[in-house]
């Protein structure tokens, strides 16, 4: 399994580094789709908003959630419509670690290489609207939770891709839905909005992370627990609907064809 | 030809349905079939005849309805560790990634097979050296002439060392000097222990190739055996005698007279050996450019087993 990761790593690196006009579009990209959403929000409060400082470093905490969630769906979701577009799929059904661990070892593999890409757009951001965030070692722990989440939603994708073949239009729509999921403030919708919030994905990690680094509160263990059993749990359900399709492509014998 | 016994692959009373169009399709309907360490074994069929279900099924992409395959004696439904002894290459491109050199793609997977790094990376220098790709090791796939690009999906399908390689159609599109290069590895390959089961419709390289051939029609195995046994069944039992020169009325009389008949400066002997004698004799002494017994390919047997009605009626 090291040894796999160390392979996706090097394949990853290897892509990444091979293609710089892509890695600087993507940077663009974020970024300015980032500026327009927050000085849209601005514009739409009007000034005087005094409570609105906290909501902005609310949102610049959910986007860049949002950016390091969506390389998780696209990890796989995208990965499996892609692969079989190009028809390597098959060779990844036949290696001996089977689909559902090569694409969990690709997924943290593209993390792991793109993270410096998600941290400069998440600087950058910060650069030009001149806001704060405060950031501790407990914000690590709490990421990984709503990583798991979104690589949980990426796998149940990814087996809907194995099963119907084409579904852009769905991954597409996914990504606003992860928008949706992390910027929410669940936390702040009364006992119902906090039941929700713990139980949809990413969104427990989220609210937390929004608390830590927006307005600086420290961790709590009882709603770390609670983000914690949220992206196991997701993840756990999405590997599972991806086994399902898995099972159900080689008895129907749905892997070509795409 | 010498080959040694050891089973590499055995597959028993394979059976596999699809749905299409709310219709049950029998794809493949009882295959059963065996592969030694060193054979070349040719699975051929038309489009639709089952062949790529049945690889499939063979490499544990496919779970069988029914039926059994075992590969060193695991199921590769069941073992992973099964997968590790078979190598696949897929018709066309599908076998490598694009935008990865030749170098990376080995090593990728070389460790997606098993292998570790070092040991991946080992096998890619041995490999690129043995298909003589080495100074292509740093070119991306997709930059690659589609000879070498097949030439590398071989030797991905042969990273981690397989016993069993399933190739399929692995000369489609190739120039004759790619194809050519192509042939004498599944040889070579055979010749090292490596049991292949190759799927063409180019019925001349499987003639070229194979140990034995193996004819699917309609899901089923309608003829099996070793090739030159094979051809010999299907071959008529008919000789044909090339004279420098047509025969005069009188030596054409004679030979009709022992029931050959002649075209031409070409005669034929439709009966056995021992008759051909006579009819040399009648021909004596004129100059004689070839006799040859006449021998089916394996165009002909494929057609008689699968469409006999394409045949002309005199052929056997």
């Amino acid at each position: 399994m090291h040894g796999l990761f160390l392979a996706e790593l090097r394949r990853s690196w290897a892509l990444f580094r091979r293609y710089p006009g892509e890695v600087v579009t993507m940077l663009v990209s974020l970024v300015l789709v980032f500026l327009m959403l927050f000085w849209g929000v601005r514009y739409v409060a009007g000034p005087g908003s005094g409570a609105l400082g906290d909501r902005l470093d609310g949102l610049i905490v959910g986007y860049f959630l949002w950016s390091v969630a969506t390389l998780g769906l696209n990890g796989v979701g995208w990965a499996v419509q892609g692969e079989a577009a190009m028809g390597t799929l098959e060779q990844l059904f036949l290696s001996p670690f089977g689909p559902a661990r090569v694409f969990l070892t690709r997924v943290a593999a593209d993390l792991v290489v793109q993270l410096g890409v998600l941290l400069t757009v998440l600087g950058s951001i910060l650069l030009i609207t001149g806001r704060t965030l405060a950031l501790s070692p407990g914000v690590v722990p709490v990421m990984v939770t709503v990583v798991l989440a979104a690589w949980g939603l990426g796998f149940a994708l990814g087996g809907l891709a194995l099963r119907l073949k084409r579904i852009p239009s769905l991954l597409q729509l996914s990504q606003y839905g992860l928008l949706f999921l992390v910027t929410t403030p669940w936390e702040d919708w009364g006992d119902t909005g906090r039941w929700v919030g713990a139980v949809a994905p990413l969104a427990p990690g989220a609210a937390l992370l929004r608390g830590m680094m927006a307005r600086g509160e420290p961790l709590e263990l009882a709603d770390f627990v609670i983000a914690t059993l949220n992206g196991l749990a997701w993840l756990g359900l999405g590997l599972f609907l991806f086994h399902l399709a898995e099972r159900h492509v080689r008895r129907g014998g749905g892997l070509a064809g795409y | 030809m010498t080959r040694p016994r050891a089973e590499v692959l055995h597959a028993e009373a394979l059976h596999k349905r699809y749905r299409s169009d709310g219709r049950e399709v029998v794809a493949v309907g009882g295959v059963s079939l065996t592969l030694e360490a060193g054979e070349v074994l040719a699975f051929l069929g038309s489009n639709g005849a089952g062949k790529t279900t049945c690889i499939k099924m063979m490499s544990g992409l496919v779970r069988p309805d029914a039926g059994t395959v075992r590969v060193l004696g695991r199921d590769p439904h069941q073992d992973a560790r099964a997968l590790t002894q078979v190598g696949v290459v897929l018709e066309g491109t599908r076998n490598l990634y694009w935008r990865l050199t030749s170098q990376e793609n080995l090593e990728y997977f070389g460790v997606l097979r098993g292998l570790s790094g070092r040991q991946a990376r080992r096998r890619a220098t041995v490999l690129l050296e043995r298909f003589r790709l080495s100074d292509r090791a740093r070119t991306q796939a997709q930059e690659l002439s589609r000879g070498m690009q097949q030439k590398l999906s071989i030797a991905v399908g042969l990273v981690h060392e397989p016993r069993l390689l399933l190739l399929d159609e692995p000369t489609l599109g190739l120039d004759v000097e790619a194809a050519e290069e192509v042939k004498v590895l599944v040889r070579e390959l055979a010749s090292e222990g490596c049991a292949v089961l190759l799927t063409t419709h180019q019925l001349d390289v499987a003639q070229e190739l194979a140990h034995r051939v193996c004819i699917l029609h309609g899901g089923r195995v309608v003829a099996e055996g070793e090739t030159q046994a094979l051809l010999a069944r299907f071959s008529a039992q008919r000789y044909v005698i090339q004279l420098e020169e047509p025969p005069s009325h009188a030596r054409l009389q004679s030979l009709q007279s022992l029931g050959a008949s002649a075209q031409g400066g070409e005669v034929t002997w439709p009966g056995p050996a021992e008759g051909l004698y006579g009819v040399l004799q009648a021909l004596a002494p004129l100059p004689l450019l070839r006799v040859e017994r006449d021998r089916a390919d394996l165009t002909e047997v494929f057609l008689k087993v699968t469409r006999p009605e394409a045949l002309p009626p005199e052929r056997g």
